[in-house]
């Protein structure tokens, strides 16, 4: 399966990436290529076997007990870029 | 032309566990910004969640309730969409297969029993919340990261706004008896996601459907509903075309608009998460899942009616409740007393106690036993039903026994003929006018026995004070 | 004294009859440090202050008379994705220049437990994302054997300090073969455990079903002692932890008669991909093996020709979804240049704070995981995985380890191999497939190319077969006598 351009355009916008500009025929060469190669797993023919769940490990469960170790000073401040008003500033989000 | 509304619903409920879905902070509602938060849930490089085993409890508890197949092997996925309020940039959810599938849930409209067919429920973690006030742009506060919700998804079954309503209350009061959801609307404890089509009445092919988002009451689902059926048919009238989209209700404007067209559709990319494992309901703790389930409230509402005889506001009433419902049920459950009369108090006396006092009946001090000990005093004359009432608020505020209140508050009925007519005799000699008016024709048995009640200080049985008078009277 | 040449468990031991203190011990690996590292580039960060801190607070515990474990006073460096509290944790990533983790990894209190003394945060490609150190975006890390050279990655830097003796041990993770590949391009012992044994919690996730941390020292006894130290089973904090039957006891379980021992070749492995001087270099190991007794023969692994495949889609639509938190909203890189609008906060924050190699990765994940190509790429890939760890569970039923080359070349120079991104991936042929499969693996050196270059062998047992693999390792070492190996500065 060859990956367009216009594969890798729509790709960038799911990943939020920038990917227009000067750099894109670099990019989008690159990718082909990478496609080219995982294609390779086309060829191999693995019969009816199709993973739903992987079942060699189960249940892995917490108790439901709340422990509170963190305060926002020292857990979201400290690298939050932007931090006002007890949390994250972003810009406006219109919802 | 006549058109027919297909409305489909996308339910969340949060769970009311203590700590979080995939980490151990505090699930409650109402901390300040970001106080109920720790790597976890705030999406900080390297942290990984465990799952609270609770919350498979819990779903897999609805899905019983609802007629689900429970999965006994189910998985989490993750759903990957950019936004403030999601910091890990996916959020932690069920695809292929969730904790339950195929429910049906059963509702009266008007009288008439309907159904709604559930396609599934899953248990995922809610997004944190975009606080508008407090700044010139937008703070996030993460304390709902991780609570965790189940979403149960029907299928199209529903045709009205009414039927939805009644879909939703169901859904909320089934949530209340398994007691796995504080219902709390004004703290978004239930919320809705809508789907409506329409068609011509008569076909069975399901139109386009727009979906609504934004829809936090029940009532205002219903506006919802019925203003999102009559754009549809509006345009459709106009010669238009319905466009599948997402829009967003607002309850202040009463209006929708749009959100999202289906060209931005997103594209979630769902995959297994690989920091969890798969989840195994075994037969051990399905049994324990099962023996949690109390009868259901569509089973005791038909009961009411049928069995009991009420009516259907008074069976609803007392659905509505588990509580009172349960309340109901052990007092009758005793034999001593009679279905109705309990019924009865619940929905006169005692309902009127609550939501006087704004208290919840789990958390008094009333019981079953003492309720029914009460009846049974009344219906054997020991105190008189206006003694009963005075009785209540003890039943509900303290450890006494009813036996105990009545002593202490001196309510115990005077039976005694002899000590009632002394009464009787004084207050004949007392009341010398009205004497005279009952000796020219005149009704005064109303106040002559008013006036007895008073000398006994409330405490005369009435029945005996009637007859004992009439007998004195009848001499004069 | 030269204090840093000796291996951790000689330090261990001279601690321990307090013949040294553990901040003469520091100091002078700190010192070590200050004269190499300006040309080897291994470290981010070095933790000089806290270092010393720890030593001295080792040193009054030791007066006090404190049972202390092993590596009480040991020094060890820290790859750069590892969460240590208040210190710098960068991923070797503009996205987190100036990223101070609010917690502790489950790795590092452990080794708090243990009175460890923490040098500093070593390089790495960025986000582990990279097989020779050169997409850090702090600075490339040398090979210190040639300083020409690149010295392996994605954890280059934990294998460069290590063979520089800037410290006895370093902690690395391994998605794809980043501990394996440095320790061979290094000419030291690293070693990829079993999935599960070692806590993921506080690792900055790569690809969370194939991530693992693991141990690099200059002898099979220091990387077991390392990993002795950091195994443990961690309910609490990750849900793919396992309990492990050797917990703890690796070290003390060391055994080097292999007699008996039955050692499979994959064919696949030696095939003409494979540089001669390192086919060579592991087919003498063998030979080597067979005269301490060991049985070896010849076994065939067909799937490995869709290991890569299989694994750069399966390791990068994790790394998409694992990488989307990076969103200038929380904590890391915000651009300056997005104004008002949330959409463009994202996606400069993004473009801007993630290098090329971390972009291409991010963008081949989305798309095996976007609508219309999940069956095709990434649930195939699953089924398959499913099928090699199959494959493995075969043939460790003829063989109780399996012999392998790690690359197919010794180091490279740098800049060498960056403008095409298909080579680069090519040269994790020989260790994704233990990734994929989940299993341990351990690399240690078995000689020297024409031009001095450290060539490395890799062993792979089966699921929780350490032990067997650590024992193995240690026959070799003691007969090849390539142990301690530090290169010339």
């Amino acid at each position: 399966m060859a990956i367009t351009r216009k594969d890798i355009e729509h790709i960038a916008v799911l990943a939020r990436l920038d990917m227009s500009g000067e750099s894109f025929d670099r990019l989008a060469e690159d990718m082909q290529n990478i496609v080219g190669m995982v294609d390779q797993l086309q060829s191999l023919d693995l019969g009816d076997i199709t993973d739903v769940i992987n079942t060699e490990r189960k249940n892995a469960l917490r108790e439901d007990v709340p422990v509170q170790e963190y305060t926002p000073e020292e857990l979201v401040k400290p690298n939050a870029p932007d931090f006002q008003a007890g949390g994250v500033a972003v810009p406006r989000v219109v919802e | 032309m006549k058109y027919e509304a297909v409305i489909g619903l996308e339910v969340h409920a949060e769970l009311s566990t203590e700590s979080k879905i995939y980490c151990s902070c505090s699930a409650k509602f109402g901390a300040g910004i970001n106080e109920h938060t720790c790597p976890v849930c705030t999406g900080m490089p390297g942290a990984l969640p465990v799952l609270n085993k609770q919350v498979v409890h819990y779903a897999a508890k609805m899905g019983l309730a609802t007629g689900c197949t429970v999965n006994r092997l189910c998985k989490s996925d993750r759903k990957n969409y950019f936004y403030p309020d999601l910091p890990k940039a996916y959020q932690i959810s069920q695809f292929d297969v969730p904790i339950c599938e195929n429910g049906e849930v059963f509702f009266y409209v008007d009288g008439e029993k309907k159904s709604c067919r559930l396609e599934r429920i899953h248990f995922e973690e809610d997004a944190g919340k975009l606080l508008h006030d407090e700044i010139d742009g937008t703070v996030v506060d993460f304390n709902r990261c991780g609570v965790p919700l189940i979403e149960m998804v029907t299928r199209p079954d529903l045709h009205s706004s009414a039927e939805a309503k009644e879909f939703l209350e169901m859904i909320k009061t089934t949530l209340s008896y398994l007691d796995i959801c504080d219902c709390k609307m004004e703290e978004g404890s239930i919320r809705c996601d809508i789907n409506v089509s329409i068609r011509p009445e008569g076909t069975t092919e399901l139109g386009t459907r727009v979906e609504m988002k934004n829809v936090n009451t029940f009532s205002g689902a219903v506006r919802a509903i019925d203003y999102e059926i009559a754009r549809q048919i509006d345009v459709v009238e106009h010669g238009g075309t319905i466009q599948q989209e997402t829009r967003r209700w607002d309850d202040v404007k009463l209006k929708n608009t749009v959100m999202r067209t289906k060209e931005d559709a997103q594209d979630y990319r769902y995959f297994p998460d690989p920091d969890l494992i798969a989840v195994e309901i075994d037969d051990e703790w399905m049994k324990k899942i099962e023996s949690e389930i109390p009868e259901l409230p569509i089973s005791r509402y038909e009961r009411y009616l049928n069995e009991y005889g009420m009516t259907a506001m008074e069976a609803r009433q007392l659905m509505d409740s588990f509580p009172k419902a349960t309340l109901l049920d052990t007092a009758a459950a005793s034999g001593r007393i009679t279905p109705k009369a309990a019924a009865n108090w619940i929905l006169s006396d005692i309902s009127k106690y609550l939501n006087d006092k704004e208290i919840e009946l789990q958390d008094t001090k009333m019981t079953a036993d003492k309720l029914v000990d009460m009846i049974c005093l009344i219906e054997k004359g020991t105190i008189s039903g206006a003694a009963g009432k005075k009785v209540l608020p003890a039943l509900f505020e303290t450890d006494e026994t009813v036996e105990q209140i009545v002593e202490r508050m001196g309510l115990k009925q005077v039976s005694d003929e002899g000590a009632i007519l002394a009464i009787v005799q004084e207050v004949l000699a007392k009341n010398e006018k009205a004497v005279n008016d009952f000796k020219n024709g005149k009704n005064v048995t109303g106040f002559l026995v008013g006036q007895c009640m008073k000398a006994s200080r409330g405490q005369g049985n009435p029945q005996i004070i009637n007859k004992l008078l009439a007998q004195e009277l009848a001499k004069l | 004294m030269e204090l840093f040449k000796k291996t951790a468990a000689e330090l261990s031991g001279m601690l321990k009859s307090k013949e040294i203190s553990a901040v003469e011990l520091a100091q002078d690996v700190l010192a070590r440090t200050k004269a190499v590292d300006e040309q080897v580039g291994g470290y981010i960060t070095v933790t000089e202050e806290t270092a010393l801190a720890q030593a001295a607070a080792v040193d009054a515990k030791r007066a006090a008379g404190e049972e202390l474990s092993d590596l009480a006073g040991i020094p060890v460096a820290i790859k750069d994705n590892i969460c240590t509290k208040g210190t710098l944790t960068t991923c070797a990533s503009k996205m987190l220049y100036n990223f101070k983790p609010p917690y502790n990894a489950t790795v590092m209190d452990k080794l708090a437990g243990q009175d460890v003394v923490i040098t500093g945060k070593a390089n790495m490609d960025e986000f582990a994302m990279g097989s020779s150190c050169e997409n850090s975006a702090m600075h490339p890390t040398h090979n210190p054997h040639n300083l020409n050279c690149v010295p392996g990655g994605s954890s280059g830097g934990s294998a460069a300090v290590v063979a520089s003796a800037q410290v006895p041990l370093a902690l690395g993770s391994d998605t794809g073969g980043s501990i394996r590949q440095p320790a061979s391009f290094c000419g030291v012992v690293g070693m990829k455990p079993t999935y599960g044994a070692v806590s993921r919690y506080g690792l900055v996730a790569f690809a969370s079903s194939l991530d693992q941390i693991g141990p690099f020292g200059r002898s099979i006894e220091d990387a077991a002692m390392l990993l002795d130290a950091v195994t443990a089973y961690d309910p609490r904090h990750d849900s793919t932890s396992v309990k492990t039957p050797f917990e703890g006891g690796l070290r003390a379980g060391l055994n080097a008669d292999i007699k008996g021992l039955k050692i499979g070749l994959p064919k696949e492995y030696f095939g003409e991909g494979i540089s001669a001087p390192v086919r060579e270099a592991v087919l003498k190991a063998a030979e080597t093996y067979k005269a301490l007794g060991a049985e070896v023969f010849e076994i065939s692994l067909p799937l490995s020709e869709y290991a890569l495949p299989i694994y750069y889609i399966l390791s990068s639509a994790e790394a998409s979804s694992n990488l989307a938190r990076y969103d200038g909203v929380k904590y890391g890189y915000r651009t300056p240049n997005a104004g008002d609008d949330l959409i463009d906060l994202y996606v400069k924050s993004r473009s801007e704070g993630f290098g090329a190699e971390v972009q291409r990765r991010i963008m081949l994940g989305t798309y095996v995981l976007s609508s219309g190509y999940y069956d095709a790429y990434y649930k195939k890939a699953r089924a398959a995985q499913r099928k090699i760890r199959e494959e493995f569970a075969g043939a460790f039923e003829k063989c109780d380890v399996i012999l392998t080359p790690v690359a197919p070349t010794t180091a490279y120079e740098l800049g060498s191999k960056t403008a095409d991104p298909l080579e680069m991936y090519a040269g994790d042929i020989c260790t994704v497939s233990v990734n994929i499969a989940g299993l341990p693996g351990l690399v240690q050196p078995c000689g020297f190319d024409a031009a001095n270059m450290p060539i490395g062998m890799q062993l792979i047992g089966p699921a929780f077969g350490e032990q067997t693999l650590l024992n193995a390792g240690l026959a070799f070492e003691q007969a090849s006598g390539l142990k301690n190996i530090i290169a010339a500065l």
